[in-house]
């Protein structure tokens, strides 16, 4: 409240003695160190959203995704069916082959489809490259975002995995080629046992690689929000010594288990500025100084 | 309005006042020291509506002050210095807001006035001036939350209505209804004064 004040020109708002009253009321004023530590918060952030990949695809619309869920679903409808048949198909041909007594070429596609998808897992698994990136991306998305499909759809989407394919024709290769090659079994029995065995391992493959990948859509952000809070440690923090902070942001209280790389023991209490997040853990550096809102005059 | 000047606060004029032009748009193009500088300048104002607003939540005051100040920082390319805002209410709106929304994110249910804020560390030095901030802080903790806003950017802020409108997203009239109950409340909670 001020002598200095303008006079009140407004019926509706504070009288005098309304803000004389008011006045009395100190407002805090801020630590010292108030500013230091918001650029250093600023900063921290900044560092950590410059490592954080942009997003640059807007976000869809509710009726885009289910749009885009339904061509999905109908792809993968047909791309099962087209497996399926494939197998039957191979199945009926070595069946008609056998009735025939004539020479039909399945080593030759045991072999061929063994090495195709042979191949690509060997590189998929060595190399580590997601050979299934772009279908799987987008059916780990389709979990995300059409959490209301219908359990059929969840059930066709796998066939449109190209892991799907990949193990599917490793493993109906490679149990054809040794239920055959070696003769264990007719070449009927063979084809049957080769298509089963590949559908069930690519769709098995294809599913719980989506499974996986869903899991992980809806985690929390990299940082969780945190870089660039400052917390309390509940536990002392030391080089090796994983301790724990407490950071309220937000009206939230979260406890993070924390970790520094400062030669330092950090005590309990220490008000600490998190600069970085290892997967759970909060990486901490003890702050500029510690915090506390202290009581001054009116501003 | 509750002026911040220097006899009654200690702050030089120049301290409240508007950062000047070139500062503001070397800060908005990304130059820290001119960031610094803005923080330097506003810390007083924010800290003080922060507080005040979270008068019964003190164990966030600093932190959402720091968050306030890094949502300024962040948003500081978009303010428009030639846009009918002044920077500072600029300021005061995004700390108001990120304080409305700490404030719905968790409610106490009851909120009461710390004891460490709202009484003197030595009770023979209470006067009668410190019987009525403790009066005015445990009535403007009783007000709404929307409420509290209004009267702390009017009274304590000196922000027009106008400019509370914009800052709380109120039509002008809600901002005058607002303060007008505001008011009946405080001279309820405060009539009896010694």
């Amino acid at each position: 409240m001020s002598d200095e004040r303008e006079p009140n020109d407004r019926p509706d708002d504070f009288s005098e003695e309304d803000l004389r009253r008011l006045g009395s009321w100190k407002a805090p004023v801020p630590p010292a160190d108030f500013a230091a530590r918001v650029m250093s918060r600023d900063r921290a952030q900044a560092s950590s959203g410059a490592r954080r990949p942009a997003t640059s695809q807007p976000p869809l619309s509710r009726d885009e995704r289910e749009r885009r869920g339904r061509r999905r679903a109908a792809a993968a409808a047909v791309l099962g069916a087209a497996a399926l048949s494939g197998g039957g198909g191979f199945i009926a041909w070595q069946a008609a082959a056998a009735a025939t007594a004539s020479a039909a070429g399945g080593m030759g596609v045991y072999l061929a489809a063994l090495a195709f998808g042979g191949i690509l897992l060997v590189a998929a698994l060595v190399g580590g490259h997601d050979h299934d990136h772009h279908a799987g991306h987008h059916q780990a998305g389709a979990h995300s975002h059409d959490a209301g499909h219908t359990s059929h759809v969840a059930l066709v989407l796998p066939f449109l995995s190209l892991r799907f394919w990949i193990f599917g024709l490793a493993f109906f290769g490679l149990t054809g080629a040794v239920l055959l090659g070696f003769r264990l079994t007719s070449p009927l029995l063979a084809a049957a046992l080769a298509t089963a065995v590949g559908l069930g391992f690519g769709y098995t493959a294809a599913w719980l690689f989506q499974t996986l990948a869903s899991q992980t859509v809806g985690q929390m952000a990299p940082d969780g929000g945190h870089v660039g809070r400052e917390g309390k440690l509940l536990l002392p923090v030391a080089r090796g010594q994983r301790g724990m902070v407490r950071v309220t942001a937000g009206g939230a209280v979260t406890d993070l288990l924390a970790e520094s790389d400062d030669d330092r023991p950090m005590p309990a209490g220490t008000t600490v500025l998190i600069v970085a997040m290892r997967e759970a853990v909060a990486i901490v550096e003890r702050s500029p100084t510690p915090s506390s809102p202290t009581s001054g005059d009116q501003t | 309005m509750i002026t911040e000047k220097r006899t009654r606060s200690g702050v030089s004029p120049d301290e409240q006042g508007e950062l000047d032009d070139l500062t503001v748009a070397r800060a908005r193009a990304g130059d820290e020291a001119a960031r610094a500088a803005l923080v330097d300048r506003y810390q007083r104002r924010l800290y003080a509506l922060v507080a005040r607003m979270m008068v019964s939540r003190r164990e966030l005051i600093d932190d959402l002050a720091q968050e306030s100040f890094v949502k300024v920082l962040r948003a500081l390319p978009h303010f428009d210095p030639m846009g009918p805002a002044r920077l500072s209410s600029w300021i005061l709106t995004v700390a108001t807001r990120t304080c409305l929304d700490a404030l719905k994110a968790k409610r106490p249910a009851v909120e009461s006035i710390p004891e460490a804020l709202a009484s003197a560390s030595n009770p023979e030095q209470e006067t009668a001036e410190r019987q009525m901030e403790r009066r005015v802080q445990e009535a403007m903790s009783r007000l709404p939350e929307e409420m509290r806003a209004v009267v702390i950017l009017r009274a304590y802020h000196d922000l027009d209505y106008d400019e509370i409108a914009a800052a709380l997203g109120l039509e002008l009239g809600t901002v005058k209804s607002r303060l007008g109950r505001a008011r009946v409340a405080l001279r309820q909670a405060l009539g009896e004064t010694p």
